[in-house]
């Protein structure tokens, strides 16, 4: 699959629902800073869809506490610098659990997801054809499927924000003839931007 | 939200990370980051140092599994910028070398196939004229003896600086089991190490060194790097320890990539088993250019002896061999201001 059509495909996921079918349902903005292998800075964006909310309260005999659960749906878009090595475009879709339970603040989620990871290769990428002649190419890239292991831990703000510190593992394959690793972590804020009226506990 | 207005964003922020200043220039100054591109292999190439000076080291890595950026922040390099303009290339699985292939098409031949595309690039980058030096470290010193035996190769290259170059695996292994063997009937006697003598001669007694397995020789390596340690005197071992000045987190190398990229080569056993069976010494009287020889006394891993033979068998008139007599097998960091006066005595 080429490159550009894993980022197109991915791209997509985010940006091309019709934005008055996303506002209709339980939708937050996303957007945080990271670093990748804990150096080069980032910035990610996104959107949290909540498809599915339940009642998730354990029943035991001395104590309950109420904790809810919801399914969640994370499409990203993301870019990193790697001074003089490379740029990274990340897109991912991640699919996760989020649990809270109703009297505290903060949430704890984990996901897994799959998308792609473009490096633009850093100054100019030459290529000697069979004449022995050299030719340039700018921002010369290749892309990756990255799939991805995340942990996140969230605390509500108010009701419509709420920040989160996210640690994400991701591999990116085939990378040579094997694969490496993509640690990220993140700080970042989620933005309600539209709530379900429907209580689907 | 309006989509169009993040999709703008991202755009405008990819340009601006992206973008760089004027490039392919030589100034006294360098630090620059090119890419060559060949067989599936996107390699980084990160020039620094002088380049007033019109002369480029190119630096061939250790390894295989090494990164020239290991390379890039010792003391001994830190001294060349001064003099010189250093390229420190990444073979392709390598350092931060990128891309996709199959394991079968990572060889020797390969990786000096695009050795030729990086010098055939330093030359279009900053013209004919730059003079190039190969400088090869161990596994680097196998690149680039193999290099300069390929027909035509050597016409674009000023010289050659090896520096216990690997360039013959098997006459490695038996020099270095008749260096134990030499070595370890004394130190029994004396009482050092006892056991561990014991346990490496019995280990070498073991090994049939005509049909040596991967496993046996990456344990005699092992066990090469420990001699080394035990042997030197403390003071001078702890030389090796200094790796000089430190980028930390501005490092343009990528410690994950570079760890997963050595993983991936004993994981899945790339060029080991070229390497194991690796001899190179019946063409060295192909290499007539000017060449710099220097090994360590104490090396084990690439015993002195290869030096000594690559040394008698290069065609070059112009060749000189140093070994240095407190030095283990990263030679230029033992004796820093040593190896740079030697390297510019050779080079001017």
């Amino acid at each position: 699959m080429s490159s550009r059509l894993i980022i197109l495909l991915s791209l997509m996921l985010l940006l091309c629902l019709p934005e008055k079918e996303l506002l209709a349902q339980d939708l937050a903005l996303r957007g945080a800073l990271f670093t990748e292998a804990g150096t080069h800075p980032g910035i990610m964006l996104g959107v949290t869809r909540t498809l599915k909310s339940w009642d998730a309260t354990k029943v035991n005999q001395s104590k309950q506490t109420p904790k809810s659960a919801s399914l969640v749906l994370i499409p990203q878009v993301g870019m990193y610098s790697h001074r003089q090595n490379h740029t990274g475009l990340l897109t991912q879709l991640d699919i996760g659990i989020r649990r809270q339970k109703q009297e505290k603040k903060h949430y704890h989620l984990g996901s897994i997801g799959v998308g792609s990871l473009t490096q633009f290769n850093s100054g100019t990428t030459y290529l000697l054809g069979d004449d022995g002649a050299v030719e340039e190419q700018k921002h010369a890239s290749r892309t990756y499927l990255h799939t991805t292991l995340a942990y996140e831990l969230g605390q509500a703000r108010n009701e419509s924000i709420n920040w989160y510190l996210r640690f994400q593992i991701g591999a990116k394959l085939p990378y040579n003839t094997y694969f490496s690793l993509v640690p990220i972590i993140q700080i970042g804020v989620n933005y309600q931007l539209s709530k379900s009226t429907e209580d689907e506990q | 939200m309006n989509n169009k207005l993040l999709l703008g964003v991202l755009t405008l922020l990819m340009l601006v990370m992206t973008s760089c200043g004027k490039e392919g220039m030589l100034s006294e100054s360098m630090e620059e980051t090119f890419y060559v591109r060949n067989d599936g292999s996107d390699m980084p190439v990160f020039v620094r140092g002088n380049g007033n000076s019109g002369k480029i080291l190119l630096l061939l890595h250790g390894g295989p599994g090494d990164t020239s950026v290991s390379y890039m922040t010792s003391a001994y390099c830190q001294q060349l910028h001064d003099h010189y303009a250093v390229a420190y290339w990444d073979q392709r699985q390598q350092g931060n070398s990128h891309g996709h292939f199959d394991k079968e098409e990572n060889s020797l031949s390969q990786i000096v196939e695009d050795a030729y595309h990086v010098v055939q690039s330093l030359k279009y980058r900053y013209g004919d004229e730059i003079e190039i030096y190969l400088w090869g470290h161990s596994w680097g010193g196998a690149v680039g003896t193999a290099y300069l035996q390929t027909d035509g190769y050597q016409e674009d290259i000023a010289g050659f600086i090896e520096v216990a170059g690997g360039f013959d695996f098997p006459r490695i292994n038996t020099a270095l089991r008749d260096k134990i063997l030499a070595i370890a009937p004394t130190e029994i006697s004396d009482g050092n190490n006892v056991d561990f003598w014991n346990e490496v001669l019995a280990f070498i007694n073991d090994i049939e060194f005509d049909n040596i397995t991967t496993e046996e020789a990456l344990k005699l390596n092992s066990y090469a790097g420990r001699i080394e340690r035990e042997m030197l005197p403390d003071d001078v071992y702890e030389i090796d320890s200094d790796r000089g000045y430190s980028e930390g987190a501005a490092s343009v190398s990528n410690p994950i990539a570079v760890t997963t990229n050595a993983l991936s080569i004993f994981v899945q056993e790339v060029l080991i088993d070229e390497l194991l069976s690796l001899s190179l010494t019946d063409n060295l009287d192909k290499i007539t250019i000017p060449t710099l020889l220097i090994w360590g006394e104490y090396d084990f891993k690439v015993p002195s002896d290869l030096g000594q033979l690559a040394f008698d068998r290069i065609s070059s008139e112009d060749k000189t061999l140093h070994i240095y007599e407190h030095a283990g097998h990263t030679t230029m960091r033992y004796d820093a201001d040593r190896f740079v006066d030697d390297v510019r005595a050779f080079v001017q």
